[in-house]
């Protein structure tokens, strides 16, 4: 590949209910395994991916150990919607690995920075 | 107006999705422009696009022929994600004597292969689009 990328990748969409969240991580992580810059942005029910404690026996793939595995692929930044951590009633130290919560406003600036952006 | 390269992700099935309706004529949109359509990748549901052995309804968009066309007409990559093609039966000759399976259901129009190859894309395209509804 002639020239390194700058990628974001956006989660939409909770873990179950549908595999779109496990799909975008895999392309994720292979993207990542060709040495381009990620940044991981989870919006909306998006965070749950980012969460502990779920089920295996559901007939769903439990991606959570993937998903905690992100900064072992070099992904630099993971960033959470800064409202839905309130909204969801949740706590920036319950996540699956370190994550960075930020403004909408913050968000946006990060899509513009990147060369493409991917959303699950 | 200067002329793009781009590359489509398409990632739900026709019949019951708009999207790649909307992508295959998005491609011709695009081409009559001027602009170059550098891959079209399958992922996720968008691999049953691939699918030799579907049948539209009469009335119905023929969306497998709009794409046989762009690849024929055109030259567009058509390539299908082997990942998620081998876990939904679509499936070239390779794969089907590989796991041994019944029938070869992947429309000679289209090629399997990695996503390497769309990560290829984003590096060669000036744009990138989604189509996922």
């Amino acid at each position: 590949m002639q020239h390194s990328r700058h990628l974001a990748f956006v989660f939409l969409k909770p873990p179950y209910g549908r595999s779109l969240a496990a799909d975008g991580l895999d392309m994720l992580l292979a993207t990542a395994a060709f040495d381009q810059k990620i940044t991981a942005i989870f919006l909306g029910s998006g965070l749950f991916n980012l969460l502990p404690g779920q089920s295996h026996d559901i007939n769903m793939k439990n991606q959570t150990k993937a998903f905690a595995s992100l900064p072992l692929f070099d992904v630099a930044k993971v960033l959470v919607d800064e409202r839905e951590i309130v909204r969801y009633g949740l706590h920036v130290e319950q996540f699956l690995l370190p994550v960075t919560p930020v403004s909408l406003a913050s968000v946006r600036e990060h899509l513009h920075a990147a060369d493409h952006v991917h959303s699950f | 107006m200067s002329s793009l390269t781009y590359s489509l992700l398409v990632m739900s099935a026709p019949l019951g999705h708009q999207a790649p309706y909307t992508a295959e004529q998005f491609c011709r949109a695009a081409i009559a422009r001027g602009h170059r359509i550098f891959r079209v990748f399958f992922y996720h549901d968008g691999v049953y696009n691939a699918l030799s052995t579907a049948v539209p309804p009469q009335d119905a968009a023929q969306l497998p022929a709009g794409w046989r066309e762009l690849r024929e007409r055109h030259d567009i990559a058509l390539t299908v994600c082997i990942a998620s093609a081998l876990k939904k039966g679509v499936v070239d000759a390779g794969e089907a004597k590989r796991y041994e399976l019944d029938a070869v259901t992947l429309d000679s129009h289209f090629e399997i292969a990695g996503l390497g190859d769309w990560i290829e894309a984003t590096q060669v395209s000036d744009r990138i689009l989604t189509f996922a509804r």
